[in-house]
């Protein structure tokens, strides 16, 4: 597959090392397409046939240049590197037309579609330990991201791809640095940074292809917000948004990732997202009444007792009327999540869901917690429970849309349904991944010298121009960082590869 | 270094309140001269800790930034001296231009430089190709660090250059694959908030509003340094704390500048070598001639015969794109 279309013989060569298998995604940005390294591939060693995910960058609009999305992505994703952050495998510039292609390691699943298969095929709550490992390698990948100064701001189900069959089997991947920035200089709203609906949203990157070949709409399930995956998604939704964030707040900490990995924790646990806001389209400004009433209603009315810099919050001040004026209720967050009050899964979540900022629980924290030392403990694979007897529940592989070709041009034959990455339901293709520890994002995008504008050859040291440019040994992340949003960190948690440390406690079989 | 501590007023911004007549060209057409200060809290431990905690991860990652070792580059070169100066002079005007903050005139100033030491920019293609190059790197580092970047034609504001949309994204894209994609970069400006309230510490808090002017002053020595030499000779945080120093004391001479810095910067490990070199540099009457790269006269021969022989090499190619210079520049296509 793949040769063939889109007539490989004047493609690229960066191109060339890869086999298309199909298109799996769509959005604004542009298209993702699952691929499989050729043998000819200079990364292909040990790895041959790797399923790779390839985002091309819509090519941006002459007048702006390289898009500035994309730049700030790449430049994350160059910088972090832990087992559970998606890892960048290589960046290639297409010449011809300047766009962009980044070829990621390949995620057969995702938490949204993890919780949609539970909630509408299985009708059964993900078990305890899938829910545990889930938010534990969650944590582990949020707490290097803090670490490191960087906030995710997106973070929801449809961003939390989970690793297929092979080495890397359930575990989790943080996905979608887009939004994400390095917080050293002042942040701002978001609003400014193109997340604000008005300017972000494409109506159109909610459709998918079916296998009929037609455009759907894919949010008839009052469930699905549009455009949901994150191979295709470029929505922004309110769903996970921290309440600092929906009242205005201009500067903000990596809290807010907290508060999303409480709504996650919650849907894992009923399956139905926990706060599910109408957004507000019409207006700029980050106030978003519904989504506050929303958390409101389920975790009682916020007081300046309780969060004593509320008073500060622009939409708050602004607003006496609707939420000031309102007197919610407690309903208790307890009787939606079914768990018991007293218990410690119950504790951890209000910790996350806590209203101040200051006093929401931060990754290091949550890590620590007790939740995570009970049975059953967390393990490597989320999906595969390591006790004998437990169900193993077998996800879908994504559908894989077979009839585009890497230009995104649809061919005219009729479209075949997607084999080997069949129909929700079917077998997975068990795939061989060699784990890559240790291994850098090698093999990035490096000019060869002298090809290109002539004018700029390449210095006396080109070799230089590789991972390392200065030769320099990377310092990155020694030891004694703290965060404003955690405590500081015990051990190193430095840029280098890490692996969570699953609790130490024995097993019990 | 909490969201409502900034709502709370505890962010302030600066105006510049000097003339500008000794900053350069940048700084003397810049009305705005805005030095936003970060500033966290002050009134508790938590906000020292955090500063603290956030200098040590500033540290640890400027390291990988800075240069290695001594290496043959264009930096000795006479003429490669006189465009980089050229070239920073523009980036400072632009910045005035455009409003941009001061970090994001230092970053393109460092993408320059990055630049600069991993590909040699034959002379003669100067001086376009350093001014392309320098339209690119403003833009990148706009883009990473600017609500809004300006579009590729708003680069067209004077009339010496007209390269086309297509020619500035080449160059970006060609910036952005030799740097690595690594477009990070820490930056003196990073440390000046930290270091501007440890000087307030140290002085018993007794100066007010001085704070501010030091800042000023400190982020044009800062850029008066970055005219003079690479950027990439120093270490940023040597390069802050030797500003806020000059800034606050004027000329010093070794002894007390060295026990300063270090009631400065205790937990930064700053060489005293470097400290003093670059001080040195900084204070130095910018019209002067510069020989001021820290490694220049003794491996310039070596450097020299390198250069010849790529020169050469590249010659014919860059000489042919020269005849295509006049007004419009067309690049040729890159290899597909």
């Amino acid at each position: 597959m793949g040769d063939g279309r889109g007539g490989g013989s004047n493609r690229p060569a960066w191109l060339q090392q890869y086999e298309l298998v199909g298109k799996i995604g769509e959005g604004t940005y542009g298209l993702v397409f699952l691929a499989r390294l050729k043998p000819t591939h200079p990364q292909a060693a040990g790895r041959r046939g790797s399923p790779i995910a390839i985002k091309k960058f819509k090519q941006s609009k002459e007048g702006d240049g390289v898009s500035p999305t994309a730049i700030r992505e790449i430049m994350l994703l160059r910088e972090i590197n832990h087992e559970n952050v998606v890892k960048l495998v290589n960046v290639h510039i297409n010449h011809a037309d300047m766009s962009l292609y980044l070829a990621f390691d390949y995620a057969e699943h995702d938490l949204y579609e993890v919780i949609r298969h539970h909630r509408e095929k299985l009708n059964l709550s993900i078990n305890q330990y899938t829910v545990k490992s889930l938010l534990w390698q969650l944590l582990n990948g949020l707490n290097y991201l803090h670490s490191n100064w960087i906030i995710h701001r997106d973070l929801k189900p449809s961003n939390i791809l989970v690793m297929g069959e092979g080495e890397e089997h359930g575990i989790i991947k943080i996905a979608d640095f887009g939004l994400a920035r390095i917080y050293q200089a002042p942040l701002k709203p978001l609003s400014d940074n193109g997340v604000s609906s008005s300017i972000y949203i494409p109506i159109s990157s909610n459709m998918r292809e079916p296998k009929d070949g037609t455009l759907v709409m894919e949010c008839s399930h009052s469930l699905i917000p549009p455009s949901y995956h994150w191979y295709s998604q470029v929505v922004v939704t309110i769903w996970y948004r921290a309440p600092e964030l929906l009242l205005g707040a201009k500067h903000y900490t990596s809290a807010v990732d907290m508060w999303a990995v409480g709504c996650i924790f919650a849907e894992l646990l009923t399956l139905k997202p926990l706060f599910q806001g109408v957004e507000a389209k019409a207006t700029p400004n980050p106030f978003q009444l519904d989504q506050l009433d929303k958390i409101f209603k389920v975790l009682g009315h916020p007081t300046v007792e309780k969060w004593p810099t509320l008073a500060n919050l622009p939409c708050w001040q602004n607003d006496q009327q609707h939420i000031q004026g309102h007197k919610y209720e407690n309903t208790g967050l307890h009787t939606i999540v079914h768990l018991p009050q007293k218990g410690p899964a119950f504790d951890l979540l209000s910790r996350m869901l806590e209203y101040d900022p200051r006093k929401r629980i931060t990754a290091a924290q949550a890590l620590e917690h007790e939740y995570f030392r009970m049975d059953p403990l967390p393990g490597r694979n989320a999906l595969v429970p390591s006790q004998p007897g437990e169900k193993i529940v077998t996800y879908p592989v994504r559908p894989v849309d077979t009839s585009t070709d890497f230009e995104g041009t649809t061919s005219l034959q009729p479209t075949q349904p997607p084999s080997g990455n069949g129909p929700p339901g079917g077998q997975p293709v068990p795939r061989q991944i060699p784990r890559q520890m240790q291994q850098p994002m090698g093999g990035m995008q490096r000019m060869p010298p002298g090809a290109n504008m002539g004018a700029f050859g390449a210095a006396p040291q080109a070799g230089m121009v590789g991972m390392n440019p200065g030769n320099i040994p990377m310092q990155r992340g020694a030891g004694g960082q703290s965060h404003p949003h955690q405590l500081r960190r015990k051990a190193d948690q430095g840029m280098g590869m890490q692996n969570p440390g699953y609790p130490q406690q024995k097993r019990r079989f | 270094m909490e969201a409502e501590d900034y709502a709370a007023g505890c962010c302030f911004s600066l105006m510049c309140q000097e003339d500008g007549a000794d900053l350069g060209d940048g700084f003397a057409d810049d009305d705005g001269g805005k030095l936003l200060l970060m500033c966290s809290a002050g009134d508790d431990n938590d906000g020292e800790e955090d500063e603290e905690g956030y200098m040590d991860h500033l540290v640890s990652k400027e390291s990988s930034f800075c240069s290695a070792d001594p290496s043959p580059s264009m930096a000795s070169e006479d003429w490669f001296q006189c465009a980089r100066r050229d070239t920073v002079r523009w980036i400072l005007e632009t910045r005035g231009h455009f409003g941009f903050s001061h970090r994001t005139a230092y970053v393109a100033i460092a993408y320059f430089d990055r630049f600069s030491l991993r590909r040699c920019v034959d002379r003669s293609v100067m001086p376009w190709a350093a001014r392309l190059l320098a339209i690119a790197c403003v833009s990148l580092a706009a883009k990473m660090d600017e609500c809004q970047a300006p579009a590729l034609s708003e680069f067209r504001a004077d009339d010496d250059y007209d390269f086309s949309c297509d020619s500035i994204r080449r160059m970006e894209m060609l910036v952005l694959s030799t740097l690595d994609w690594r477009m990070g970069a820490v930056t003196p400006f990073d440390y000046l908030p930290c270091l501007s309230s440890r000087l307030r510490r140290f002085n018993g808090g007794g100066r007010g509003g001085g704070g501010g002017l030091i800042a000023v002053k400190a982020a044009a020595l800062i850029f008066s340094a970055a005219e003079a030499a690479s950027v990439l000779d120093y270490r940023p945080s040597t390069v802050a704390a030797v500003a806020v120093l000059a800034a606050t004391h004027g000329a010093l001479t070794r002894e007390p500048l060295e026990s300063k810095i270090s009631s400065l910067s205790p937990t930064c490990l700053l060489e005293k070598e470097d400290v003093y070199a670059c001080y040195t540099m900084m204070l130095r009457d910018p019209s002067s001639p510069s020989k001021t790269a820290k490694r220049s006269a003794s491996d310039r021969g070596d450097a020299d015969s390198t250069y010849a022989r790529l020169d050469a090499a590249s010659f014919s190619v860059a000489a042919a794109m020269n005849n295509n210079k006049r007004v419009r520049l067309e690049l040729p296509a890159v290899h597909r």
